[in-house]
């Protein structure tokens, strides 16, 4: 199968796997590769831990995975607002993904491990990072347990509390990476702010996402 | 009725219906033994209730009403059988609230499609139009009281019962004002010094010797069944709904309604095989009915099954 | 053979309702009894609507919408919830009929383990009804699948054929299928060669049910092409 060539769902893209490794918008079925969506076939390559090229194939619907996915999918960074705070999870609307707003909210749970890296318990509450009504940039990540929501994290310089306001509901302003203060008050509060990047790359068309999926 | 069952209890069965042989020691082409008793509901102008392998439990009962209607909106006869299909909650807890509501409007919409053609099938049936603009509506009105599986089979069981218990004032037409006329219970005096309302008003009775049965016919595995318990149900790759009327003289089968339910996929060899299956099952309750509903014993009026 | 007609346009005047004596068109009347009625698809009608399709056979005419997937807050469990709701039959038993069968089809054909805790909600609407309204309304809702992006199994065609006497007829308007023995609407997914829904309906005598069946897997067959290639035309044109 030629890149490029548009396929309608059901339609046979290759007569057996072979060489390729699956990608999204197919399924196998009585060892033959059918598309599951409309769109076109898209084949790339990349190089996998121990260093052997995997050529994936794959049916997008766009070439911008924005468009191409429908739900915000594991590896993308979105904004997402926090609604309430428990004691081990933060239960949190997904918003956007990138600059491109949905139309219905994800809910999603941002637990207390993926606050910070490599810390397996904290014994720091919540609040000290985030807290109701914040806005922040995370990123969605996989979890073994719970498949009917998304799981973000904040464990990353670059993600972390956006935008976030005090008690007032005035602005709050930062002063350091893990400090706010109101402009109003004056009186200082504890967050993880995330480091914005000027630069942003939002999306890595590479393997982080692609090789959950495969 | 929920039931959990383990993959491994799930493959053991599958594997078990594949060799024809079901965990209640049926094959796939046997039904669990049944109970059919009429004449169960004393405020019903028929009634019957079905007890499939003892869990299973349908309450059929019909209630008939003389109607008028518009013999210009409706020129032709129609069917007069309306179905309509009540689960309760203590069926199934999926049932809870308004929750059986619509899907009992399917399996009645079901009914009605099979049904469709029923002047067809009962021979008698067009004598319930008793006079221009002017028929016996037969409201068949079905419970599901309990639920172990393959409900719809229990349900066409019950409603042939009570239409066979059914029993329909004969009714006397005179002429009235204005080109209308007046509809009259037929009452027929034998002598004796009665007063008119202690004469029994004369019945007549259905003919369902042709009536349709609709039958489940489920794809397990390989294996196509018929009558599945809750446990081989939550193992069906797919399921057909067949509804086979039989002509007992000609030895002949119509089939008056196919549905795939469930959503599941069919290769077309499997529909023709289950559809076939089906015949062959409405061949053997066919007979075991016609026995059933000629030999029973009339319960006592007024008593209903659960005393 | 059916054919495209390019872009969708509803004109004003045809919404309006059709007055059954002009149901019946001269054409249609000297239609073979093999042929469909003129037929229309479209994938892809609203830009805004995460999915929908329309189609068109004769005079009946469904537009399907699809929205979501999206997360509702209480579906949990490990697949998609798909609800329908189906406008513009106003017969309840009918009603009642097709939503069963429209959903059993769709539930076959979406990955629903792929979409876990989120609701997919579909939006059927039966603009006019003449005939074949469950077969119009499932390609409808094909197109609509295709154009959401939702992962399926593969495009379903569906054809309504009836027997009256001893002859075949191809997708009948109201008029065309009165005094028939029996019809039936198959609907298929042509890459597995499976069926997701039927609908047999009517008095047929058992061995003409298998002839029945072919002849509607055969004409739903011959609608591939046509809503293969709207699919492909509308990708091509969100490209």
């Amino acid at each position: 199968m030629i890149t490029g060539t548009i396929v309608a769902p059901g339609d046979k893209v290759l007569d057996r796997v072979g060489q390729y490794r699956l990608g999204n918008g197919l399924y196998e079925a009585n060892k033959r590769i059918y598309s599951s969506i409309a769109g076109y076939v898209n084949i790339y390559t990349f190089k996998d831990k121990s260093d052997n090229l995997v050529q994936v194939i794959e049916v997008r619907r766009s070439t911008d995975p924005r468009e191409n996915e429908l739900l915000p999918y594991v590896g993308a960074v979105v904004t997402a607002k926090v609604m309430a705070v428990g004691l081990r999870f933060a239960k949190c609307d997904i918003i956007a993904i990138g600059d491109k707003v949905y139309k219905k909210r994800f809910s999603a749970l941002l637990p207390k491990k993926k606050l910070r890296p490599l810390e397996p318990e904290l014994s720091e509450p919540f609040k000290n990072f985030v807290r109701t009504n914040d806005y922040i940039l995370a990123k969605v990540c996989e979890d073994v347990g719970i498949k009917d929501k998304f799981v973000l994290s904040i464990a990353e310089d670059e993600l972390g509390v956006v935008l976030c306001r005090g008690k007032f509901g005035e602005a709050m302003k930062k002063v350091d990476w893990n400090t706010v203060i109101s402009t109003r008050t004056g009186k200082t509060e504890p967050r993880k702010m995330a480091k914005v990047p000027q630069n942003c790359v939002l999306f890595n068309d590479d393997s982080s996402a692609m090789e959950t999926d495969a | 009725m929920e039931v959990q069952i383990s993959d491994d209890e799930k493959l053991f069965l599958i594997h078990g219906v594949e060799s024809d042989l079901r965990n209640d020691g049926r094959s796939c082409e046997d039904f669990r033994p049944m109970i059919l008793e009429r004449g169960v509901l004393s405020g019903t102008n028929g009634s019957c209730r079905v007890q499939l392998g003892q869990t299973t439990d349908v309450l059929a009962g019909i209630k008939l009403e003389l109607e008028s209607f518009d013999t210009i909106a409706y020129p032709k006869p129609r069917q007069p059988i309306y179905f309509h299909v009540d689960f309760t909650a203590n069926a199934s807890t999926q049932f809870a609230g308004k929750g059986g509501d619509q899907y009992g409007e399917e399996v009645a919409a079901a009914f009605h499609a099979a049904y469709s053609r029923s002047l067809d099938f009962i021979p008698n049936l067009s004598k319930t139009l008793v006079a221009e603009g002017y028929r016996w509506k037969i409201n068949m009105d079905v419970s599901i009281l309990q639920w172990a599986g393959s409900f719809p089979d229990a349900i066409s069981l019950a409603v042939i019962g009570a239409l066979s218990d059914l029993e329909i004032p004969e009714v006397e037409v005179a002429p009235d004002d204005g080109g209308k006329v007046s509809v009259v219970l037929k009452r027929p005096r034998h002598g004796g010094n009665m007063r008119d309302e202690e004469v029994p008003v004369e019945m007549w009775k259905l003919d369902v010797t042709k009536c349709p049965l609709l039958l489940t016919v489920s794809k397990i595995g390989t294996a196509n069944l018929v009558d599945c318990c809750p446990e081989e149900e939550s193992c069906i790759r797919a399921q057909l709904l067949v509804g086979i009327s039989q002509n007992p003289e000609e030895e002949k089968y119509d089939v008056t309604c196919v549905k795939q339910l469930g959503g599941g996929l069919l290769e077309m060899e499997s529909v023709l095989e289950m559809i076939e299956l089906a015949q062959k099952a409405t061949k053997g309750i066919y007979e075991a009915l016609a026995k059933r509903l000629k030999t029973e014993e009339r319960r006592k009026p007024g008593h209903s099954f659960l005393l | 053979m059916p054919t495209i007609r390019s872009n969708l346009s509803i004109p004003l005047n045809e919404l309006s309702r059709i007055a059954d004596d002009q149901k019946e068109v001269d054409q249609t009347k000297q239609r073979d009894s093999s042929k469909f009625r003129p037929l229309c698809v479209k994938c892809g009608v609203f830009g805004t609507q995460d999915g929908s399709g329309y189609a068109e056979f004769g005079n009946t005419r469904v537009l399907a919408q699809i929205f979501g997937p999206d997360g509702d807050g209480k579906w949990e469990d490990s697949y998609a919830k798909i609800t329908l709701n189906l406008k513009g039959v106003e017969d309840e038993t009918k009603l009642a009929e097709y939503r069963a069968e429209i959903i059993s089809c769709i539930s076959s054909v979406i990955f629903v383990q792929k979409y876990p805790g989120k609701v997919i909600d579909i939006e059927i609407t039966v603009i006019s009804d003449d005939g074949g309204a469950l077969s119009t309304a499932l390609t409808a809702v094909s197109l609509a699948l295709a154009h959401s992006g939702i992962e399926h199994v593969g495009l379903t065609t569906s054809a309504h054929v009836v027997l009256r006497n001893d002859e075949y007829i191809t997708d009948p308007s109201t008029s065309e299928s009165e005094g028939v023995i029996g019809g039936v609407t198959f609907s298929f997914v042509p890459n597995l060669g499976q069926s997701t829904g039927i609908n047999l309906y009517g008095r047929v005598p058992i061995e003409n049910v298998k002839n029945l069946l072919e002849f509607a897997r055969q004409k739903a067959i011959s609608l591939v092409p046509v809503i293969h290639k709207a699919i492909v035309k509308s990708v091509d044109e969100m490209k």
